[in-house]
């Protein structure tokens, strides 16, 4: 108990009150001069031990204590509460804290065991790296460093916890990151105040531009690959500590069709599966649409043989072709739920139960014809092929609008939720930016501006030598 | 902000606001009015247009760029500059309507005769006010999206349609025809859009060259035209066109796909398109005089009220050929502002707003529409 700025504290007895009824926490004397606050579980003990033990392999215990209290960092503040507070928020954030001679010190003696990097069950790939993100932030970190080894990778941290510390870090390339768009992110993140534990996801949700909007703004991804090429393009990414999502702003519309995996196919594939992931989009939204439409007011656009099987598969169904479509999407809806919640082994059956029994049982029950089931799948299946999980929930709920849409006005009302589909889509900004962007096409498409084929080189290149000079 | 309008948008925006929903009635309306390979004449209508839109953007350039509101209200004491500015808004939202109107005919023509006009109005004319509440330059870049969407059709005709026989064309010129100014009139309506510039101006990037812009607009349309009229006397006697009120979708009727089997209707769908950016913005145009009128500027309360008062409208009891009559005067009442518009935009000379700081201050804080913004950086 001595002086800090004058002060007469019993520094041990305030820490001892803070953490009063904490019973995970330990408390340790070394010697009888200095005591010391940890959370075993939030450190590495091993480490923290032979750390400790190194200053008194060769000296008494007097030399010891005082060789290792000149390598931890003193806590300095303008009042005790602003001390003890500091003190107090390391040793939750997995530093040892120690009371010696009337002062407050604490050091940072390694993580504690976190999950390993594993490949991201979300985003798998068949050919790349599968290494994913962890909750660790320092993790995350290491792995995009490790991808983009240059000073000009910036890192921002920032505290957006209001009651106790959330850090998130904010990630862009210097030089290649618009300043505007920098500055943009750096002004949405000082606004946040959070009094909970969130996950990138969330976080997201809190810096779009349009909350309203069904689209995602911000590009949440578990892949460090993705991350590092995002950087490189010149974006602004967020780590969250304590969640394995990192997410990417301005992020492109055509960002979320885009899998990291395509980079490292021929390109010939990667080109033809860009642009079928479009293609298969507009088909998941359409399908379902096209086959109320057509069923309940345009039947003249069906082949006559198509229209015999149809009406044969319809004639023991009692219901109009849109309630009879939002019924067998309520139930791919009910399965793909089950499946996601379920462990793995039993989503699998559940899917199989879900498939084959439902779907051959709903048939022969008479509640919806068999043509639509497969419509529906058609459609289902064009939706797994979106990469992107929250795209493809958002998919989800604008094909029952269209469904509903289309039963009610049929053709007329899928060219009005066409209409308004784009013009939303149109209207969406992400950090400011625009969201859909022509332009940005070829470069989805052909994975790099470097790798387009430009026309006008190729002409160049064709011309006679006279010509060019 | 938003960034202002470039070359393409304004190309694919005044295609499709040009192109509306005339176009369906037009072959039979240029036969019956010029008769056999009447289909010359489109060329040199779109020549007239192109003339006036070059008066127009002269003078638009003159008044360096400003709104043909702005120019109104700088030159003209307030309450002449309110009554030719009210003119203006009533004949945008009359333009917008009839747009909706015809569409809505033929919708019910196409489909099903036993479809309510004025409920199908009500999807119609929201999704309308939808799209032009979010403003010019997200119109500008939907319509880049819906031409690229829409724009094929044309290769349909040319592709799939083996009913054309060039006999029914005839070696004879203007033969047929019952010439009279109402139905030439008619015609002119059909080419007009560009009027829209003089509202659009101060939204257009400097950069971009209007002119250019909106002539490969024309020239698309040009080809467009006079493709239809084409196919349309060489699949359907002389006699007979004038008596086919929609003769285009005749033509799509005898196209032969490979593998469905009537598409007239499905292919009709994709000119909503048009019909709904067209009347949009017509209706933004409108919106944009309304705030120039009043101190306090809601954008979306007054697309309330346009839609409000379009709904009721269309619950009216209006028979077709009163719509047609109200069709032909409003597209009259276009034409003589247009003409009145480019002559003020020549004659007077340039004026620099005054800016008022407290207005300015008063509109950031109730209008919610960027364009507001960007117009007010506009000189």
């Amino acid at each position: 108990m001595t002086n800090y700025y004058g002060m007469e504290i019993d520094w041990e007895n305030e820490v001892h009150k803070r953490f009063s009824q904490c019973q995970d926490i330990t408390v340790e004397k070394l010697g009888n001069q200095m005591t010391i606050f940890f959370f075993r579980h939030l450190l590495d003990y091993n480490l923290f031990q032979s750390f400790v033990t190194s200053f008194f392999e060769d000296a008494d215990r007097q030399d010891g204590l005082e060789r290792l209290i000149q390598v931890w960092n003193p806590i300095t503040g303008h009042n005790q509460e602003h001390i003890l507070g500091q003190f107090v928020e390391k040793v939750l954030r997995g530093e040892v804290g120690g009371v010696y001679n009337g002062r407050l010190y604490t050091i940072a003696v390694g993580h504690s065991t976190s999950r390993v990097i594993m490949p991201s069950d979300r985003e798998s790939v068949i050919t790349g790296p599968h290494d994913a993100f962890t909750e660790d932030w320092a993790t995350n970190l290491s792995l995009i460093r490790r991808r983009i080894q240059s000073s000009h990778l910036k890192v921002i941290k920032h505290n957006i916890g209001s009651e106790y510390p959330i850090d998130i870090f904010m990630l862009y390339i210097q030089d290649t990151a618009e300043q505007e768009i920098v500055d943009e992110a750096i002004k949405r993140i000082e606004r946040i105040q959070v009094n909970q534990a969130l996950d990138g996801n969330v976080l997201a949700k809190r810096l779009d531009d349009a909350p309203f909007s069904v689209f995602p703004q911000w590009l949440g991804t578990e892949r460090p690959d993705v991350v590092a090429d995002q950087l490189k393009q010149g974006k602004v990414v967020i780590v969250t500590s304590n969640s394995p999502t990192v997410i990417a702003a301005p992020a492109h519309f055509f960002d979320f069709f885009a899998v990291s995996g395509d980079a490292y196919e021929r390109w010939h594939f990667s080109v033809f599966i860009r642009i079928l992931r479009i293609f298969v989009f507009i088909l998941s939204l359409m399908l379902s649409a096209f086959y109320v439409a057509i069923t309940t007011y345009h039947y003249q656009f069906i082949p006559s043989p198509l229209l015999q099987t149809m009406i044969q598969a319809r004639y023991r169904v009692p219901f109009s072709p849109m309630i009879e479509a939002l019924m067998i999407e309520g139930v791919v809806e009910l399965l793909r739920e089950a499946g996601a919640r379920l462990p793995s082994k039993i989503a699998q059956t559940i899917g199989i139960v879900g498939g084959l029994v439902i779907g051959q049982a709903i048939v022969q029950a008479g509640l919806v014809s068999d043509v639509l089931i497969v419509a529906v799948a058609a459609s289902a299946l064009s939706s797994f092929i979106v990469p992107n999980y929250t795209m493809e929930t958002s998919m989800r709920l604008f094909r029952f609008l269209n469904v509903i849409l289309a039963g009610y006005l049929g053709y007329f009302g899928i060219f009005l939720f066409v209409t308004l589909f784009v013009t939303h889509l149109c209207h969406i900004k992400t950090l400011s930016k625009e969201y859909i962007m022509l332009s940005r096409f070829p470069r989805f498409t052909f994975l790099s501006y470097r790798k387009q084929p430009r026309m006008s080189a190729y002409l160049w290149n064709k011309l006679p030598s006279k010509s060019k000079r | 902000m938003n960034p202002h309008l470039k070359s393409f948008g304004l190309t694919t925006l005044m295609f499709l606001v040009i192109r509306g929903v005339t176009f369906f009635t037009l072959p039979s309306l240029v036969t019956r009015i010029y008769g056999t390979n009447s289909w010359i004449l489109i060329p040199a209508y779109v020549l007239v247009t192109l003339g006036g839109m070059a008066l127009l953007i002269k003078g638009m350039e003159k008044h360096h760029q400003q709104s043909i509101f702005e120019v109104v209200h700088l030159h003209f004491p307030p309450f002449i500059a309110k009554l030719f500015s009210c003119l203006l808004i009533l004949n945008f939202l009359a333009v917008g309507l009839t747009i909706i109107n015809e569409y809505i005919s033929m919708f019910q023509f196409t489909v099903d005769s036993s479809v309510r006009i004025s409920r199908v109005a009500i999807f119609l004319i929201i999704a309308v006010l939808i799209v032009a509440s979010h403003g010019l330059y997200t119109m500008t870049k939907t319509s880049i999206i819906l031409f690229l969407i829409s724009f094929w059709i044309i290769f349909i005709e040319i592709l799939l349609f083996n009913d054309f026989s060039l006999t029914r064309l005839t070696p004879f010129f203007f033969r047929g025809g019952q010439f009279n100014w109402k139905g030439a009139l008619a015609i002119t309506y059909s080419f007009l859009g560009f009027e829209m510039l003089m509202v659009m101006s101060p939204f257009i990037s400097k950069t971009t060259k209007a002119f250019r812009a909106v002539t490969y607009s024309y020239l698309m349309l040009c080809v467009y035209f006079t493709m239809y009229i084409i196919l349309s006397q060489g699949l359907v006697s002389i006699l007979q066109i004038p008596k086919i009120r929609f003769i285009t979708l005749r033509l799509y009727g005898a196209s032969r796909f490979p593998t469905v089997e009537y598409i007239t209707d499905f292919l009709f769908f994709f000119f909503i398109f048009s019909a709904i950016m067209s009347s949009a913005l017509y209706i933004w145009a409108a919106n944009e005089g309304m705030l120039k009128l009043v101190r306090r500027k809601h954008s979306r309360t007054n697309y309330v009220l346009i839609g409000a008062v379009f709904i009721i409208i269309m619950a009216l009891n209006i028979s077709s050929r009163t719509w047609q009559a109200v069709s032909f005067w409003v597209g009259f009442v276009e034409t003589c502002i247009v003409v009145i518009c480019i002559l003020l935009l020549l004659v007077l000379p340039y004026k620099q707003k005054v800016s008022h700081s407290s207005d300015l201050s008063a509109n950031s804080s109730t209008s919610k529409d960027p364009n507001e913004e960007m117009a007010k950086e506009v000189p």
